[in-house]
Order: structure tokens, then sequence, then C-alpha cells
């Protein structure tokens, strides 16, 4: 049985990094997440199980994703406030105030409307639209079948483009408060 | 001037998708989206960390069932060697300063929880770090976090110079901050993230300590009384 490459976390850092982004709809717990993600991978020796690389990865990020939910949601938050400190040195973006090229802003706006999707339509558009895995891997990785991944991301992509459009017109309210029903 | 996190493209404006079928397209077109420098390298260190090629090759061969015999033969042995290097090294005169083995992180959070022997070194002109520092990076006042320099000591152990500066805040808690001049073994311990850094917390109740690597050097963060998420958060912006 092959054994994953720790080298692997490298190679495929971005698409990683891109995921936990989708997933959590933000860069720093996005970071957070990838480098967690990283420790428990090489916490010991890892078998692929007859998976590729990237999916092995992408398992180990959503697992650590959803446990990192559940254990948040059990626990208060133990650090001091943020404003009781002063940065000691210029590793941040400032508090929002970032110069995001219209690129970074088309990526925030999109990975936060993902974040936002209910849970197993985000896992499917992540694993498929995101991390590139065919149907088939994404079927296996959230252990269901490939007919229930097809229309999970179908209704995904849908509920996307509806949180990305623009404001309604006011003659169209009724149209908007239509798609706010599907949700 | 582009921040860590900023797209390796600038002047292309990827719209975002009108229709479901579009979705695809719009996220393909965000894979130049890279993972910022801070979090390479710290994945590739921790990936460097991990798995020396050493230790690599050596798991391979015990796998092989040939090995299993050797193994029963050298176990033993090693057992022996194990042990009989241990008793020399508890016997040796000057014990563990002495030594040429690294100290550990715990080594460098027993000296950050130590008296200080150097007055407190004075604040540079913009008033955020003090005019003290291991090797690049310099010792932060923390006075708006509410903590004050009181103190500072150098210390050489077992050959690694451990520069520390002690805080207190109003309460009269210390903290004592240890910077070493490479990176020291760490056992055990709780992994934390927090706001991008990886910081591994050693140990929790009266005595709490909070290491992580920066700059090829091992840093720590010691106090008594003090609450691990007040280091947790001084750390994470020294990281």
């Amino acid at each position: 049985m092959a054994r994953l490459d720790p080298q692997a976390l490298v190679t495929h850092i971005d698409r990683l990094y891109r995921v936990a982004w989708a997933l959590c709809g933000s860069r720093e717990e996005a970071e957070d997440l990838v480098q967690e993600t990283a420790a428990r991978v090489l916490a010991k020796p890892r078998q692929l199980r007859g998976q590729d690389e990237l999916a092995y990865l992408v398992q180990a990020l959503r697992n650590t994703f959803l446990l990192s939910r559940r254990t948040a949601s059990r626990r208060p938050r133990e650090v001091a406030t943020l404003d009781q400190v002063e940065p000691v040195d210029a590793r941040g973006s400032g508090a929002g105030g970032f110069g995001m090229p219209e690129s970074a802003l088309a990526a925030r706006d999109l990975f936060a409307a993902i974040a936002e999707l209910p849970e197993d339509f985000r896992l499917a558009l992540v694993a498929v639209d995101v991390a590139g895995l065919s149907y088939r891997e994404a079927a296996d990785l959230l252990d269901t079948r490939e007919a229930t991944i097809a229309s999970r991301l179908f209704r995904a992509r849908e509920r996307v483009v509806q949180a990305l459009a623009p404001e309604q017109e006011p003659d169209r309210g009724e149209a908007s408060g239509a798609s706010r029903s599907l949700r | 001037m582009m921040d860590d996190h900023d797209m390796t493209h600038d002047d292309r404006i990827d719209p975002l998708p009108a229709d479901p079928v579009e979705v695809p397209a719009a996220l393909r077109a965000l894979d130049d989206v890279v993972a910022p420098d801070r979090l390479r390298m710290a994945v590739a260190e921790a990936v460097a960390d991990a798995e020396p090629t050493s230790a690599r090759r050596r798991s391979r061969w015990l796998l092989h069932g040939g090995a299993r015999v050797v193994l029963g033969m050298a176990v033993p042995l090693l057992t022996v060697i194990v042990l009989a290097f241990a008793a020399q090294r508890i016997i040796a005169p000057g014990g563990h300063s002495s030594g040429t083995a690294a100290p550990s992180a715990r080594d460098a959070a027993t000296v950050a929880l130590r008296q200080p022997t150097a007055p407190a070194p004075a604040a540079t002109a913009g008033g955020e770090m003090l005019a003290a520092h291991a090797g690049p990076i310099a010792f932060p006042t923390w006075t708006r976090a509410g903590w004050h320099a009181v103190g500072a000591r150098t210390d050489t152990v077992a050959g690694h110079e451990l520069r520390t500066v002690f805080y207190a805040d109003a309460a009269g808690r210390r903290i004592g901050y240890a910077i070493a001049d490479a990176q020291l073994p760490v056992a055990g311990g709780q992994l934390v993230m927090r706001h991008g850094a990886q910081l591994r917390v050693l140990d929790r109740g009266a005595t709490s300590v909070v290491t992580w690597r920066r700059d090829g050097r091992t840093c720590v963060l010691a106090g008594r009384g003090v609450p691990v998420g007040r280091l947790l958060t001084l750390a994470s912006y020294a990281a």
C-alpha cells in the first residue's frame, strides 16, 4: 500500500489553501486550517489506501475543518481580546483595509459565498470545483454516491450564483423573494 | 504594494458567475490564488522537521520482514548502549549545561522563569520595540497589551545563547520571553494556531509555556499564574 509522501503537502499547498479558504470563508482561518491539517497529517506515516495524494489531503483538510468546527462550538475562546495587543511586526494585512486587486475581491466574494452554503453542498462544491476531484473521488471522500454529488453540486452552484447576484431592482422584488425562499 | 495574501495576477478581472454553469470556470480562474509565503514556509518547515531522510529510510527498511529478525537481536544490545550513554551523561562533570547536546525548548522555558540579571532594555524611538534583540528578532515593548519590560538576562545553555527579556503587568505577574540562537527540539505539548502562527503550548496550569519558531530560532514565552491565552495572544503577534 502506498504511503503518503509528506512533500505532497508542499506540492499541493496552493490548492489546499484555496480549498481551506472556500471551506472557512476567511483567508486567516484558511491559513490556520492548512497548518493544522499539515500538523495532523505529519504526526505519523499515512497510507493512501488507493487514493491519490491530493484526494487524501483534501479529505484530511475536510476532517480537520469539521473537527475544528465541532471543537470550537463546544469551547469558549481563551485568548485575550485582540485590541489588547499591539502587533509587533508587519505580518498582517490590517483590519480589512488591504488594497486587494479585483481578482482578489472576486476570490473573496466567491469563497465567502461557498462558505455560507449548507455543509453537504459546500463540501461537494469544494471537492469538485475547487479541489478538482472527480465525481468518483468526491463521492468516496464524502461517503456518498456520484449521483448525489452531481445533485448537490448543481444546487450548490445555483445557490452560489444567487448569493453573488447584485441587488435586485425594486420592480423585481417579487423574483428576489422567490429566490430567497429556495434557501 | 501587494500584501502577503495578494494574488499573482492583478490586472485581470474575473467576473463573478451569473449562471450556475459558469461557477466551475469562475473557480478555475482563481487557480492562481496562491498560499501566502509564511504559510508555504511554515508547512515546508513542518515537513522537513517531521521526517528526516534517515528516519524515512529506516522506517521503510523496518517494514521488511527480514528486519524483524535483526531487530530482535539488536534491541537488547541497543538498550545496553543507551543505558550506558545515559549513565555517562548523568555523572559527567557540569551535567546538562556542559554537554554538547542542544537544550530543549523546555530548558529555555526554565530560564525564562528565572530572575533577571540585567536592567530592562529601553524602548526604541517608535515605542513598540525594545533596544534588545536576538539576531534579527527584536523584543517588543508590549506596553499596549498591559505589560512592561522589567529586566533581562543572557545565558549560554549547552553552547547556545539564550536572550531573555522579562515583562510584568499591573498585577505584578511576570513573564519571560526567551529567544535561543538555534531551533531547539520540542517534545510533546499541544499545537495551537493563532492568526496564522503555529504555536505550541507545553504546559498548562500554574506555569504556562508557549513556544514557536521564527527566523531559524526558537522563541519561548513562559509565566507562572498567567493564563495561557494571554501568552498565546502575545506570541501570535511575535511569531
